[in-house]
């Protein structure tokens, strides 16, 4: 049989249980060579590597882990999806790399059996072999692979052992034909698969394949076989197979019980065919078949086939090095305790390390602005440049320490085993709320930033949980929010204390707001399973891995795809944010509109200090006034601003809260970023940029400023105990922070998920700073 | 934790009790998952199923079992049933 090298790219695709070393192979295999990009519609991350190799030429696939191709989620579905050639925009597979445990085999070869059907050339790589023989589990290669009738490959992937035979068994296997095989099932399911493969073929239309066809036909290639041979798997009456829907996707229609499948695969109102189905299950079950029983029944009476002889375990179970170590992770004090501890100590790494660097950039990007300002023209686009696009920009870069920092961290901790023992000992806490185990860390996390807590997400398993963790992940108070509620709170809250100074009201606010969050995220997310995504609660079954120790490559890696694909994604959408704002408070950036008195006065000093001399005692007072005047003509030129004037306009929305329009302005130009609206707030009421200013002069100026300022035309405070604290309950439960919704599109997939969190907090924020402001003021009058 | 078991002689084999109810170290074979069939398909595709060897590592809900030298960590919820038959040797 000719087995002369193709042209272009051969795509596998590699396939296994979760905990298999999966990712570690695929790294072995492809090296540096990969890319992680998203599959369309779905928020799977789609990993692909290149391998040249023998003068061959592999494009790898590494599917996520999957215990069994039964899809019963969009992102399940991917798998089966790439695999039966239905995935748009990636090419069809050509053999398949089965990964599995070789501690576990039985239940690895469950999934193997499904791939097998698929018809493909598969190689099975046997990972984890030496784990498999410290527990005194010895294996018979060669009789597997003759019961198996393909390729089985020991392997460390860990260790890069096994990988050049794994190459090697592949270039074998790659464009050959594949001997059928006899189907798993009992004769009466095959019958009735024939039965509904007849029945679709009689549906079809003869011009127009079903939706569920999305077959491409590669042309010009040498050893390709054809559609029907790849599927012609079944030994029995009828080989033809119809033009619609492969078997093994027929096979699956019939074993969904769910519907999910027939939902994803077949043209709607297709009322026959359903019929056919639900009559199918009848009969089966009326055999001594029931769908779905029959396929683990089935399919694990062919693993026990396929294993006779190969497996050598111990009689008794030896307890590993794990076991012992969990015997006190995963105790329900002890654990509980040293989870605590690892947890704080996560914190305190990402402020004590993330912190300078976060500090070193902004650093980096004032220093730039001021050069852009010192070399460019005063002008519009010198603002565009220093303000909006260095701020856009010096705003993405801004998180990033965070995600790389919080990201290595959990990478360590995914990786060595530790992870899986956290969100067993946090699962009854979650399920209180509706949620699991696993959406503890990714809130958790999000009490620093909402973004490496919503991209750590993706361990979560099931779409509800995950999307409802996603949903609510920002209502935890994060970091930037803190120089909010310090400036406020510094200002306006009396620096009370109870107990004798144990307990004071200015930490008790401060505690308040976080539990705030922290209730109305129990809230919302109860409501949302109980309405948007509701749904029956599969049961929670996880996989403690054993320990081993964290490889820094996959966890370097994984870090810096996180933050690659941050910054590529979320970044380009802060930064479009960023200008779009800048430009509302720019312009119409007219002279005119600024009172002529102040342009004089500031002119006159600007002469003043260009013909004094460097040394003039004079120059630091003259120098202080022009800094004041130059103020005062910002917040007029913000005043006239489209911002400033759409402000104005809707002032009565904002006055129920207690705000004015330039508050109002102020939290409106903080989309961004929320940290904006200080300095927003420094420009329009002429208060400096005490923001930043560590020294407590500026920082005790900025708050006197606003103690001072009034209501337009009025000597009544503007800034009054109700207004400061519904300002804060607006900021605990607003979505103010584009990043924050750029990322949620990006895990999610679509628009429509960030814009529903935008308004329900937006909802919830004004609903909360109202009745703050109202109940505030009165008892206090 | 003592066993409530009552060995009528007229049966054959132990009877079966809610996994929840397994004391640590003591080692069970599945006997039977009531439930939703989706989600019974579900567990049994992970291994929890009819004749497999299960010992119980820690209880509790979610509890953590050992299942053909894996751990996994097990909360069924309440619309599933998994009924073990506890080994007879201590």
């Amino acid at each position: 049989m000719c087995n002369a090298p193709p042209t272009g790219p051969q795509c596998i695709a590699l396939l296994g249980n979760p905990n298999t070393g999966k990712s570690t192979l695929f790294s072995a295999l492809v090296g540096i060579h990969q890319r992680v990009g998203n599959y369309p519609g779905v928020t799977v991350e789609k990993k692909t590597g290149e391998l040249h190799y023998a003068d061959r030429h592999f494009t790898f696939i590494d599917l996520p882990g999957l215990y069994s191709l039964s899809a019963r989620s969009r992102d399940e579905m991917v798998a089966v999806d790439v695999l039966l050639g239905r995935m748009e925009d990636c090419p069809p597979v050509e053999a398949v790399v089965c990964i599995v445990d070789a501690s576990n085999l039985p239940r690895n070869l469950y999934l193997v059996s499904q791939v097998l059907e698929l018809g493909l050339p598969t190689v099975m790589a046997l990972n984890m072999v030496d784990i498999a023989a410290q527990q005194g589990i010895r294996i018979d290669v060669p009789r597997l692979e003759k019961q198996l009738g393909i390729p089985v490959v020991p392997t460390r992937a860990n260790r890069g052992i096994g990988v050049e035979e794994l190459k090697a068994a592949l270039v074998r296997v790659c464009g050959q034909p594949v001997p059928p095989r006899g189907s798993v099932f009992p004769p009466e399911f095959q019958a009735e698969v024939d039965r509904l493969a007849a029945v679709l073929a009689a549906t079809a239309s003869p011009t127009e394949p079903p939706r569920g066809a999305r077959f491409r036909h590669r042309h010009g290639r040498g050893a390709r076989r054809t559609f029907a041979s790849v599927f012609g798997c079944h030994e029995g009456p009828s080989r033809e197979i119809s033009e619609g829907l492969p078997r093994p996707l027929i096979e699956r229609l019939l074993l969904d019980t769910s519907g999910y499948l027939q939902q994803m695969v077949l043209p709607p109102g297709d009322g026959r065919f359903q019929r056919e189905l639900c009559a199918a299950r009848r009969r089966l079950a009326a055999a001594g078949c029931p769908v779905p029983g029959i396929e683990t029944q089935a399919r694990y009476q062919w693993v026990q086939r396929v294993l006779e002889g190969v497996i050598d375990r111990p009689a008794r179970y030896k307890p590993t090095l794990t076991d012992r170590v969990d015997r006190v992770l995963t105790h329900r004090l002890w654990g509980t305790a040293i989870f605590v501890g690892v947890m704080l100590a996560l914190f305190q790494s990402v402020f004590v390390w993330a912190e300078p660097l976060m500090k070193g950039i902004d650093a980096a990007m004032g220093f730039l602005a001021g050069l852009l300002r010192a070399h460019l023209p005063a002008g519009a686009l010198q603002s565009l440049l220093a303000d909006g696009v260095i701020g856009g920009v010096g705003g993405v870069l801004t998180f990033l320490p965070q995600i790389l920092v919080l990201f290595f961290f959990l990478g360590i901790l995914e990786d060595c085993g530790y992870m899986a023992r956290a969100a067993y000992l946090m699962d009854p806490l979650m399920v209180r709320v509706g949620l699991s185990g696993k959406s503890f860390i990714p809130l958790l996390s999000s009490f620093a930033c909402a973004i490496p807590g919503i991209m750590a997400t993706r361990v979560i398993e099931n779409e509800r949980d995950r999307l409802t963790t996603i949903l609510v992940a920002p209502l935890m108070t994060c970091s930037a929010r803190l120089p909010v509620y310090a400036l406020l709170i510094a200002a306006f809250v009396p620096p009370a204390s109870f107990l004798g100074g144990w307990i004071k009201l200015r930490g008790l606010t401060l505690a308040a707001l976080y539990l705030l969050g922290i209730a109305v995220a129990i809230v919302v997310a109860r409501a949302l399973k109980r309405t948007v995504l509701r749904g029956q609660t599969p049961p929670f079954v996880m996989e403690l891995p054993s320990y081993k120790w964290p490889s820094p490559r996959t966890v370097a890696l994984r870090v810096l795809e996180r933050a690659f694909s941050f910054v590529r994604f979320a970044g380009t959408l802060i930064l479009a944010v960023s200008i779009i704002v800048w430009a509302a408070m720019y312009y119409p950036h007219d002279p005119q509109s600024i009172d002529p008195q102040q342009l004089a006065e500031q002119a006159r000093l600007q002469a003043a200090l260009a013909t004094l001399p460097q040394q003039a005692a004079e120059r630091a007072e003259l120098a202080g006034r022009l800094a004041e005047v130059e103020q005062a003509i910002s917040a007029q030129y913000q005043r006239h601003s489209y911002l400033g004037r759409f402000g104005r306009l809707i002032e009565p929305v904002f006055r129920p809260l207690g705000w004015d329009w330039r508050i109002g302005s102020a939290v409106i130009a903080s989309f961004p970023a929320r940290e904006v609206v200080v300095a927003t707030m420094g420009v329009i009421f002429n208060a400096g940029q005490a923001a930043e200013a560590t020294d407590p002069e500026s920082e005790s100026l900025f708050q006197a400023r606003l103690r001072e300022a009034t209501w337009d035309g009025t000597d009544r405070p503007l800034f009054t105990l109700p207004v400061a604290l519904s300002l804060m309950v607006f900021y605990a439960l607003c979505a103010q922070c584009a990043a924050t919704l750029a990322v949620i599109r990006q895990e999610t997939n679509s628009w429509r998920w960030p814009a529903f969190t935008f308004a329900y907090m937006t909802t919830l924020a004004y609903l909360g700073a109202l009745i703050t402001y109202q109940i505030g003021t009165w008892l206090a009058g | 934790m003592s066993l409530s078991r009552t060995v009528s002689p007229t049966m054959e084999s132990p009877p079966w009790i809610p996994i929840r109810k397994l004391a640590p170290g003591q080692t069970a074979r599945i006997a039977r998952i009531i439930g939703p069939p989706q989600d019974v398909h579900r567990l049994e595709e992970l291994g929890l199923r009819r004749g497999t060897s299960i010992q119980m590592f820690r209880q509790g809900d979610p509890c953590i079992l050992r299942l053909d030298g894996i751990k996994v960590c097990l909360r069924a919820g309440k619309h599933i049933e998994v009924l073990v038959t506890p080994a007879l040797a201590p």
